[in-house]
């Protein structure tokens, strides 16, 4: 099976490292705002919003990587397979024959790392969608190309 | 199968335009938007002349007769075709081939003039037409012509004595109008038929009825103990004695509960009485309703699965539910639409399965059990809400609330342990080549029997505690609407729902599209 390009992995890594620094600002803000309206709030100043922004960077580190090892993918002759998950697996079977449309998306980060995410839809209202986030145009295009023609053989 | 626009209409067919009554509802609709109208603006600043006034009535009666004059409709061999629209034009080609079903409504006022509502389905959810109104005559002549999309040497409907083989084979040229059929359709005895009892019977044991009778039950206990504690001032003031009080509170509260479970159970008596279902060799035919009557005819091919509903008070009562899911995702939801037996007797699923699906592989003994460890992970669920009984019960009884505390943790516990061993005998599934049966449900059980030709997708899952356990969920959707088409069986070994999935996908990879929508 195929995993996710590597670069999806810099890129919610980046994402996690923005979301610390959000954090951090965040929280160092209301601090300071705190602070300076409040008498005798406790502690060093800024220790908590640094604790807090480095956590979560941490953390989102961490779960961008295990998260990216946890994606697979894989077209054979008869189906689309994909496995993903982190706290709870998930594998996801579309016969190929069964695709009803595949739809394509990306943000500016995305168009910068030329990255594009795929949907693939099967008929029904409650029919659970398949969406794998940020393959590389090469990949989505082979994608497309090989849906489009229904199954082999 | 999404409608296609019209842009091929041939000229040669014959275009029908709705029926005459339709322009006297159209224009009994426009009356009512110009009197809301007035009654917005004012009966007494109207002056006749006036060119808003004008413009006012004139408007809605304008549209309403433009309306009439620019809707037409005609059958080819290839499609339906709807043009509607003076401003907005609307021009709608329905492939044959791609009808899910036809369905009829009529009121109370169409009924009075022997007209209905024809509603013609696809798969897509806004690709339906609706023809507002027709005469009865070519309703039955519409339905006729329009579930008849095989060519005659494939269509399976016997040809002598069979309202499918009176009907004229579809032309070869899809630009040459079909003609309607020559005889009047053969009546069938009705498959299923429940009287008003029956269903009575069984539309008491429904959520929508069991959950205002037990909300008022409760009602009623919250009220005894608030007035056997003092609160008599619940009542109103001009009420003689505190006695009469109490009894005036808790009648009200009974009147209430008993006029909402009163009131449900008449709608739904309303929605479903006369309830007839009719198989014909290639479809099904359903006619429901009281006072608004709907008629739906429902190719056997198109069903996606079918669904028997029986919660813990049916099946006490004897009595289930048996559904049918069908791709048409805006089917008129009417009560009975989606029935095959709206009050049917334990096991009589298994005749409608074999009419609706043409076969029936599987039954509720060949059911095998998913992992005795579901049990274990069951209990584990239900323990994570002791603590929470715990502290609702302590916090407010005090200190002294410890022993009431303890003993509403140890009733959790041994009501969790009662429901994680039935959820286990509940829990069951079987595959055959063509079929897949699930069963599950405790309080509200269900059984579903999916045709694997029709399955579109299938997926596993596994939590972090299944995972542990060794175990995982599989779901299957096919194309009904919404969390109904899904079909999910949860907690199997993980090798048993890996190899599952590939049997099932791998037999839905075989099946072209074109077969299972």
């Amino acid at each position: 099976m195929q995993p996710l390009p590597p670069s999806v992995r810099y890129l919610w890594r980046a994402l996690a490292l923005a979301a610390g620094v959000v954090t951090l600002v965040g929280l160092g803000a209301v601090e300071v705002v705190a602070r300076r309206r409040l008498d005798g709030v406790p502690g060093p100043i800024l220790v908590a919003p640094v604790v807090a922004g480095v956590a979560v960077g941490t953390m989102g580190w961490g779960l961008a990587t295990v998260r990216h090892r946890s994606w697979r993918f894989e077209l054979t002759e008869a189906w689309f397979q994909a496995r993903w998950g982190v706290v709870t697996h998930h594998c996801a079977t579309v016969p190929r024959n069964r695709v009803q449309t595949l739809t394509t998306h990306n943000g500016p980060l995305d168009r910068i790392l030329g990255l594009t995410s795929v949907t693939i839809h099967t008929a029904g209202a409650g029919a659970p969608n398949v969406s794998i986030p940020h393959l590389d145009d090469a990949t989505v295009d082979w994608l497309r190309g090989e849906l489009a023609h229904g199954p082999l053989g | 199968m999404a409608p296609s626009a019209d842009t091929t209409a041939p000229a040669a067919v014959a275009w029908s335009r709705p029926h005459p009554l339709t322009l006297v509802v159209e224009l009994g609709s426009a009356v009512r938007q110009v009197v809301v109208a007035l009654a917005v603006v004012g009966f007494e600043v109207v002056e006749l002349g006036s060119l808003i006034e004008l413009a006012l009535v004139v408007g809605p009666l304008g549209g309403a007769i433009a309306r009439w004059f620019t809707t037409r409709y005609a059958v080819d061999g290839d499609a339906l075709h709807f043009h509607h629209g003076l401003i907005w034009r609307r021009r709608q080609a329905l492939p044959r081939a791609n009808i899910q079903n036809v369905s009829t409504t009529a009121g109370l006022v169409a009924r009075l003039g022997s007209v209905v509502e024809l509603h013609v389905s696809d798969a897509s959810s806004n690709g339906d037409i609706t023809l507002r109104f027709v005469s009865l005559h070519d309703a039955e002549r519409l339905t006729a012509l329009l579930r008849r999309s095989v060519p005659a040497g494939d269509d399976p409907a016997p040809a002598g004595g069979d309202p499918a083989g009176a009907e004229p084979a579809a032309s070869p040229d899809p630009t040459e109008p079909v003609a309607p059929p020559s005889s009047a359709p053969v009546r069938r005895p009705p498959l299923v038929g429940p009287g008003l009892g029956r269903l009575a019977r069984a539309e008491l044991t429904t959520a929508a009825v069991l959950v205002p009778g037990l909300a008022g039950l409760v009602a009623v206990l919250v009220c005894s103990a608030a007035l056997a504690a003092g609160a008599a001032d619940l009542a109103p003031d001009g009420v003689p004695t505190d006695g009469w009080r109490r009894w005036l509170v808790l009648g009200a509260v009974v009147a209430v509960a008993a006029g909402a479970a009163a009131a449900n159970l008449i709608r739904r008596l309303v929605a479903l009485g006369g309830y007839q279902l009719t198989a014909e060799p290639d479809r099904l035919r359903i006619q429901v309703g009281l006072l608004t009557e709907a008629r739906i005819t429902v190719r056997r091919e198109r069903i996606q699965q079918l669904k028997v509903e029986r919660n813990l008070v049916q099946r006490a009562w004897g009595v289930e539910r048996v559904l049918f899911e069908t791709a048409d995702l805006d089917l008129p939801s009417s009560a009975g639409t989606r029935y095959l037996d709206p009050a049917g007797r334990p096991g009589g699923w298994r005749r409608l399965a074999l009419e609706a699906m043409g076969r029936l592989d599987l039954d509720e003994p060949d059911l095998q059990p998913v992992s005795r460890l579901t049990r274990r992970r069951t209990m584990a669920r239900l323990a994570l809400g002791t603590p929470l009984t715990l502290l609702a019960l302590v916090v407010p009884g005090g200190p002294s609330g410890f022993a009431v505390a303890a003993a509403g943790a140890i009733g959790w516990l041994l009501a969790g342990w009662w429901y994680s061993n039935r959820r286990y005998r509940e829990l069951g599934w079987a595959l055959s080549a063509d079929q897949l049966l699930v069963r599950s449900g405790v309080f509200a059980g269900q059984l579903c029997l999916v045709d694997l030709d029709k399955v579109q997708s299938a997926r596993l899952s596994a939590s972090l505690f299944q995972r542990r356990l060794g175990l995982t969920s599989f779901l299957v959707a096919t194309a009904g609407r919404g969390f109904a088409g899904l079909v999910e069986l949860p907690d199997l070994p993980r090798a048993e729902a890996e190899a599952l999935l590939a049997r099932v996908a791998g037999r839905a990879a075989l099946t072209p599209i074109a077969d299972t929508l």
